[in-house]
Order: C-alpha cells, then structure tokens, then sequence
C-alpha cells in the first residue's frame, strides 16, 4: 500500500512538473480559425424630394401637393454712379469791356462796371439737369486782363449755393504789369440749381462786377478788355436730377453653372411649365429699359440652347432713397425657355445692358450717388417632367487599400422601397490607368431603384421594393486592386410610365441598406 | 497581464466546488465529515477545532473549459488560440465558481451511538455565469445568428459572504441513525444577479439589430459612498447581524448488515434574509432595435446622422439602472447525496450519488471511493467522482493521527495536480483536530448482526 502513496505523491510531482514553459509562450501566440462574420445595418432613410436638394436650394409645394425646385441668384448690380458722370464743363465770358467809353492817356483814377450773363450744362448724353448736389469737385476761375491797369473782380453764381444758403461769389485781383488771376474752388457741398427759377435747364447764371484802378498808365475802352474762364472739373455728385439724357449700363457676360448636369452623358428632359422669375431693383429715379443682348444653354457637348427674351421695361423709383422692384416672368409663353432642359445645360450663359430713358422725351429723373439697379433670377423648375433620357458619369481618381487578407467578403443588402416617379441604375466601375473596366461593384443587373406605379397624370399610386445584394469577396478584389486607378459612377434616370410625371410631397423613397463582412483574422500576435 | 492569466488558468485546477467534498463523506473518523453527512460519526469521543487550523478549505471550478480548452502548443515557441473549439464545449450557460471555507471553532462529542457537536465557520461562495452566445459573438460575430437569437447578457454573479454557527447532532437507533444540523446564518456581503438577460437578435431582412434588457442585481454588505459617509465597515461589517438566515442538514443511515450501509441527506436547506446596506438595481424590461443612421437630413449638410450619440444615447436608455432598498432573501446552494458503504476489516468501499444545487442547474455526482486504514495511524483514501461537468476527477485523502492530533487532507481532484492544464475543478481540505478518547459505538457492545464481528467494523 505504501508504493500506491508514493506511486500518488511522485505523479502528482511529475504531472506538476510537466507544465513546460512553452505552454505560456504567449510572446508568439497565434489566433487559429477566426473568422468573424459580422452584420449590422447602415442607413434607414425615408426621403422625399425635400430631403433630396441641398438646403440652399427652396422647395415650394402647390395646393395640390406639387413640389417645385427654385434656383435662385443675383445676376446683375451697378450702381448709377459709375455709369452716370458730369463731365468737366469749360465756359468762357468772352472780352468783356467797359459800358461807357473811357480813353485816357494816362489814368490814375478809378471805375467800376458789371457783367452779367449765363453757362450752359452740356454733355453727350442729352441731359437736361435741374440740380446738381455737389459732393466734391473743383471750379477753376481764370482771369484775363488786357488793361494797363490794376483790376479787382468778383465773380458772382447767384444759383450755386452752399449748405449755409449762401451764393459762390470768387474774387480775384490783377496788379499792373500782371495780366491775369487764377482761383480754383472748392465746390464740394454745394448745389447748382440750373433751372433759372424753374423756367429751363442746364442754366447756369454769373454775374461779374470789377473795379478798374488806375495806375497812370493809358486806358482804352474800345481795346481793352477783361475776359474770364470758368473750369468745372471732377464734379461727383451726391444727387442729380432732370432728365439725365441716353445711358447703357451693361449686365455683363456672365455664366451659371448647373452643377447637377456637369457630368451628364447624355440628358433629354421635357419640363413642364419652367420658369424664370427675373426681379428688378431700382433705387434709380427713372425707367429703364432691360435687353438680354443673349442667353442660352450650353451642354458640355458643345450643344447651344437659345432662350429668347423680349426687352424687359423696369420702372423707376419714385422717390429719393426708394426702391421699385419690378418682377418679369419668363415662361413658355413668352419665351422659348420650354426648350432648355433639351438637352439639359451644365452652363447658362447671358450678356445684355440696360437703357436709360430709352423712350426718348423729357421725363423728370433723378439719381443719387447710392442709386442702384440690380437683377436677380429665381429659376422655378416644377417637377413636373418627363425624362427621355437621362445618363450621368463621373470619374473618380482612386486607389483601393492593399490586400491584407484580413477582409474575406463584404456584402451590402440594399432594400429600396420606391415610391418616386423616377427609377434609376446605378454602377460603380473600377478601371486601370488606362481608364479599361476591370470590375464592376453592383452584379445585379436590375435597376437599383425600381419603377413605381403612376396613373394617368403621372402621379405615383403605389410604391415597389427592391432588394439587391452586393458581395464582393476577396479573390475578386485581389485580382483587381492593385491596378484600379480610376472609378466610374454611372447612372441612368428615367421617368415611371409614358408621360410626364409629378413629383408629390406625398412622394418618397425608402432606402435601407445593411452591411456584412467576413475577417479572416487568423494570426500570429 | 500575462503573468495573472497564468496564475488564474493554473489556479483553475488547484483549489471543489460550492463547499461539496464528495470524498469527504466517505472519513466519518473525522468531525468534519460530519458537516456533510449529518448521519456521520466520528471515531473521537471529543474532537476540537482551533480556530483556522483545525479546517481550512478551497474550491475553484470551472464548468467551461481547462487551460488547454483555450491554449494549445503549436510548437516549442508558439501558443495557438482556437476559440471556436472552446466555444463548441461550452453549455449555453457556463460557471466559474470559487470560494473558501475557515472554521473558527469546532467541538464534537460522540459516545454511545450519540454525537453532538458545534462548529462556527466563515464561508464565501463566489459564482460566476457566463453565456456561450457571448463567446460565439465574440469569435463568429452575428454573421453566423441571423435570424437567431443570442443570450449575450445572462452573465451572473452569485456571491455570499456569510458565518454559520451549526449544532451537530447525530443519534443512532438500533440499524439507523438519524443526523441533523441546524445552522444560523448571518450574512456579510451578498451580490445575487436575479436576472441578467440581454438578448441580440439580427434581422435578416438587412441585419437590422435588436437587443432586449432585462436585469435585476440585488447587492447587501457593499457600502456605496453614503454607506462610507456614515462610517459603515470595519468592525461593523465583520460583526453584522442583521442579516440573519437559517439552515439545517439532514441525514440518515441504514446499517443493511454489519458490513454494508446505506445513508442518504441533503445539506443547506435554507436560507438568508438581506436587510442591511441594500443596493438593488434593475433595469428593463426594455428593448431597443438598432435599423441603421436615419440619414433623412444628411443632403441638407448633417452629418451628425452619423454619430454615435444617437446610438450610445438610446444603450444608456436600454440599460439605465434603477436603484432601490428592498430586503431580499437567497437560498443556500443545497445539495443531497445517497452513499452506499461496504466495509471489511482494514477497507471501505463506497458509492454516493449526489446532487448540487449550482445556479439555477443541479449538478449530478458519482463517487467512487475506496479506503484503506493502517493501525490507527494512517488512513489513505482514494475516489473517482464523475460530474455532469467533469467527468474525470480521481480524488483522495490522508489522515495522519497522533499525540491526540488528527492531520488530514483531502481532495476531490488530486488529478488535477497531475494535469492541471487540462482540469476544470478541484477543492482541498485540510486542517488539524485535537481528538481525544475514543467513540464508545453501540455495536461495540452488542452484536446485531449475526457473523459479523466487531473487529470487522472500520467504525
């Protein structure tokens, strides 16, 4: 009995002594036989057209439940100011001599006179001002003289005055053997009134009145003379008013990217009703007139569009600091405009101008230096529509992670509840440098959004389901990953049933989708 | 890191398994055996127990998996890991269980076929559930559960500090004799997860995923910061009796013939009521389904759709835990045996059956026990238990007595130590009775059985 407690004691030594050192070698430890599968869902979105468009983008609905996406933007400002100038304005008095005959040999004494007579307002637009507020400039006075005598002159505007109510009255004193005085003015803050007691314009009264002293020498009045030149230069104004004569401020060449066709293959839309909702702003006291000298779609295919607008008459505002806004639609009823969606343009390109007074006569206008006049568009695309064809592309450059192994399979499970008048296939194509295909992502051929049922007006009267798997495992992806340089996405769009189809608020689509990937992540730590 | 792991997967083997000692009932000689077999006598006419060193014992066990369930040698440099082995032994429900018993006093005293004695003693159990689904998610993900559900959640804890104060009683009439032991209990520190159900279910329409909640964890004796503001713990938990329980075992014995002898009990029916520093939290029944980002808004720039603080904020809403007071009670782990004992002069073979209450699962038991005893020095055991869970577990014991001091040391896994990488359980008893006089049995004085000497009689 004694050896069966030794044979126990030394077992239980020796088992405890087999424990070997490696069988905690977990400086080397390898995970055999693990491959997880794992599965969870991604998105769950019920989406309607509303939550289709970028936020920037206003989605109107009708009483009938119609959706209509607007576009909206700002064409066009300028400002009345730098188009509308007083220009320098040049007058001269002529020789002006004494009324009263004088011829002395040697005169010492004194005599006084007066000139009285008036400037006219002249520029090549045809304008007819009333007032001109002053907000910087500068009036240049030159005085001649052909008198051997000492002359004091003043210079008298009887309708040009300043914020205190007082007249610009310009002095200036020739001193024998001198011939002539210059004086330059500051004519900031000061308004010219050019209607002479509003019986005219452009009418710009002086009066002159001198004193001529004698300084012993002879005096002639039969030939000598004074005479004085008036410079009105760099006039900026602050208001003006009157008829302000012919302008043409130019809307400039410009283009609006539609970006959601920039990668159009191929886009034949019928829209329904478009329109285009142009919004004049007019703080300019006159009417204008608008010209879209051309617009027109561009594909980038090189396809033009015309869309022809009849000149466009914008009133003005009524009074200083107020603004007319006057609205002009643009619809198939006045334009060809039905036509721009076919083919559907990536690029709106205009050029036009804008004519002052160009009905001609001698309305009152008035302009200040903040007037304005300013354009913008909403573009209301109703979505009403039928697409004939519609195909986008867009090329992407791209690189797939290197191959580890690890990712076995993946699988997207996408369920597409369809309840949209629109179906759609989508694709993904990877390609090498040389932009060939070498695999696709989506096997199933079908169309990834299905076709929904419409009646007879093109209204959706029920929703389909469609359920797609994509799986791609890791023998496709190791053929192919190394070389994929590129990747196309493909789409094609077309409209449920014949004819055009409206796009409800009551409207959406469904889309669920759910991921699943298997790891081989056998390894050694 | 690596170093606790080894410890703990060494550990596995080493330490049986909710206070059983299989073998333990087949040595009556000492007092201990009768806290498993109340029916029991020992050979001493009084036993004493010193505090600690009288019987000091450990269990661990694990129903899951060994050490080499989970490691394997690939080569003399590499371990390999191989889950999904593991994972195809595991139950649906699996247990990590671990505790140790120390006596703080013992006294026995048998004569005449009567045998009455006191025993305080210190317990902790600690049980540990966790769920094969978890370890299948883990390692096969949910991939391979679609359209299934997976138990991911009923972990559980079941832990009980308690002390038991038990009177032994034993009496013998004529061929039977009849054992019992009524225990009061006072209860230190309880973790009891009633119920810890979290369930994932993946749909396979697109792997939508929905976890349903439901917990319930009852806590007493675990001071929160409240608790330690009022300066509860120290003395006052090592001393606290408001946590009162009662218990009793029960055992009886049929001698068939001088030789042969049937006994059948059960242990811990009872049970402790949890009154003091209670801390009950509970959440659901809730449920919560996960069917992707709702991406309604992402075309208008948000981004946030795709956030996970949707998704955190409604797991925190899943599993938000509600906290009250309410006393509860839990049950002692029972458990019930039948042994059947033939002896001859200097051996003892025995059978028992047994059944242990563990979690909400019995456990079922086999015994083999063969016994040898030399002069009245040395007793050597030897036994085989096969269980539900373990089916190879060679146990065995030594009694060494002398100078009225009784050495023992028993196990119900001493194979384990021969194999402690591949075992899942073992437990160990040890400790040193003073034993004096000797047990004055009735059989002693007449013979009943005809044939059948008293010399044959082991006890």
């Amino acid at each position: 009995m004694k050896r069966i407690y030794y044979f126990i004691l030394v077992t239980s030594v020796l088992g405890i002594s087999c424990i070997k050192k490696s069988d905690f070698a977990f400086n080397n430890l390898k995970i055999d036989n693990w491959t997880p599968d794992w599965a969870f869902p991604l998105l769950n979105a019920q989406l309607t057209l509303k939550n289709l468009v970028k936020s920037n983008n206003v989605v109107t609905e009708d009483s009938t439940g119609l959706y209509s996406l607007h576009y909206d933007g700002k064409l066009f400002s300028a400002k009345a100011s730098d188009y509308i100038f007083i220009p320098n304005q040049s007058y001269s008095s002529g020789p002006i001599s004494l009324h009263t005959p004088l011829s002395i040999p040697s005169f010492t004494g004194t005599v006084s006179d007066s000139f009285s007579n008036h400037f006219s307002y002249t520029d090549t637009s045809g304008a007819q001002l009333e007032h001109i507020k002053i907000k910087a400039g500068t009036l240049n006075f030159h005085l001649a003289s052909t008198y051997r005598q000492n002359i004091s002159l003043q210079l008298s505007f009887p309708n040009i005055i300043n914020t205190s109510g007082s007249a610009l009255n310009i002095n200036a004193n020739i001193s024998y053997p001198s011939s002539t005085s210059d004086v330059s003015i500051d004519l900031s803050n000061y308004t010219i009134d050019l209607t002479n007691g509003n019986t005219t314009r452009n009418y710009m009264a002086y009066k002159i009145n001198y004193v001529i002293n004698g300084s012993g020498q002879s005096i002639n009045s039969s030939t000598d003379s004074l005479s004085a030149a008036i410079d009105l230069t760099n006039i900026k104004y602050s208001f003006i008013d009157g008829t302000l004569g012919h302008y043409s401020i130019p809307i400039p060449h410009d283009t609006i990217n539609v970006a959601v066709f920039n990668n159009t293959l191929t886009a034949q839309i019928y829209l329904k009703n478009p329109k285009l909702h142009l919004a004049f702003a007019n703080s300019l006291g006159l009417g204008v007139s608008a010209q879209f000298d051309s617009l027109y779609g561009l594909t980038n295919h090189g396809v033009y569009v015309n869309m022809n607008i009849s000149p466009i008459s914008v009133a003005g505002a009524t009074s200083i600091g107020s603004t007319d806004t006057s609205n002009y639609t643009v619809d198939s009823t006045n334009s060809t405009i039905q036509n721009i969606f076919n083919p559907a343009p990536n690029q709106v390109i205009y050029v036009g101008h804008i004519d002052i007074n160009p009905g001609g006569g001698m309305p009152y206008n008035f302009i200040t230096d903040q007037s304005t006049i300013s354009l913008s568009a909403d573009a209301e695309l109703p979505a009403w529509f039928k697409i004939i064809e519609f195909s986008l592309q867009d090329t992407l450059k791209m690189s797939l992670p290197k191959d580890t192994n690890i990712l076995q399979k993946a699988e997207f499970k996408m369920l597409v509840n369809n309840a949209f008048p629109v179906y759609a296939s989508i694709q993904l194509y990877f390609a090498d440098s040389a932009y060939n295909i070498l695999d696709s992502l989506i096997t199933p051929t079908n169309n990834l959004i299905p076709q929904a049922p419409v009646n007879s007006s093109g209204v959706v009267n029920g929703s389909t389901l469609a359920t797609s798997d994509f799986i791609y495992d890791h023998d496709r992806y190791h053929i192919m990953a190394s070389k994929v340089r590129y990747g196309f996405i493909r789409g094609n769009l077309k409209s449920s049933g014949t004819n055009s189809v409206q796009i409800h608020s009551s409207d959406n689509i469904n889309i669920k989708l759910g991921f699943r990937f298997m790891l081989n992540v056998s390894t050694s730590l | 890191m690596k170093k606790l792991l080894i410890f703990l997967c060494c550990c596995l083997p080493i330490t049986s398994f909710c206070q059983d000692s299989y073998t333990l009932k087949f040595l009556p000689q000492l007092q201990e055996s009768q806290w498993f077999n109340a029916s029991n006598q020992t050979d001493a006419k009084v036993s004493v127990g010193l505090p600690v060193f009288s019987s000091v014992s450990m269990y661990i066990y694990n129903t899951g998996f060994s050490y080499h369930d989970v490691f394997h040698r690939v080569d003399n440099n590499t371990m390999g890991v191989d889950l999904g082995k593991l994972i195809d032994k595991l139950d649906s429900k699996n247990f990590l269980a671990f505790g140790a018993s120390v006596s703080l006093f013992s006294f026995n005293y048998a004569s005449h076929g009567f045998s009455a004695g006191l025993s305080i003693n210190d317990k902790l159990d600690f049980q540990f559930a966790y769920p094969n689904d978890f370890f299948k998610l883990l390692w096969y993900g949910n991939g391979h559960y679609i359209g299934q559900t997976l138990n991911i959640g009923n972990f559980g804890i079941n832990a009980t500090y308690y002390r038991e104060y038990a009177l032994h009683l034993s009496k013998r009439f004529g061929n039977l004799t009849i054992g019992l032991s009524p225990k009061m209990l006072f209860g230190k520190t309880n973790i009891n997860s009633k119920t810890t159900s979290i369930q994932l279910y993946t749909d396979p329409s697109y792997y939508q995923l929905t976890a349903t909640a439901n917990m319930n964890v009852q806590m007493s004796g675990i001071p929160d910061s409240n608790d330690k503001k009022d300066g509860y713990f120290g003395a006052d938990y090592i001393m606290n009796n408001k946590n009162k329980g009662y218990a009793i075992d029960l055992g009886a014995k049929y001698e068939i013939t001088p030789k042969l002898s049937l006994s059948a009990g059960i242990n811990d029916l009872g049970y402790i009521n949890w009154t003091s520093n209670i801390h009950n939290y509970t959440a659901g029944p809730a449920a919560f389904t996960f069917d992707g980002f709702h991406a309604e808004s992402f075309f208008q720039g948000n981004t946030d759709i795709v956030s996970s603080q949707n998704l955190t904020d409604s797991l925190k809403k899943l599993i938000k835990f509600a906290e009250n007071n309410s006393s509860y009670a839990t049950t002692l782990p029972y458990n019930f045996f039948t042994t059947v004992n033939y002896n001859t002069k200097h051996n003892l073979f025995g059978l028992q059956l047994s059944g242990t209450r563990f979690n909400d699962q019995i456990i079922y038991a086999g015994t083999l026990c063969y016994q040898l005893k030399l002069g009245n020095h040395f007793t050597g055991a030897l036994s085989y238990t096969a269980k539900s869970t373990s089916t190879f577990n060679v146990g065995g014991a030594v009694i060494l007595q002398f100078l009225n001091m009784q050495w023992y040391v028993a196990t119900d896994n001493w194979w384990a130590a021969v194999t402690p990488l591949d075992s899942k359980n073992m437990n160990l008893r040890m400790g040193m009775n003073l034993v004096f006089g000797k047990n004055i049995k009735e059989e002693d004085k007449e013979e009943h059985f005809d044939g059948a000497s008293k010399k044959d009689k082991f006890w």
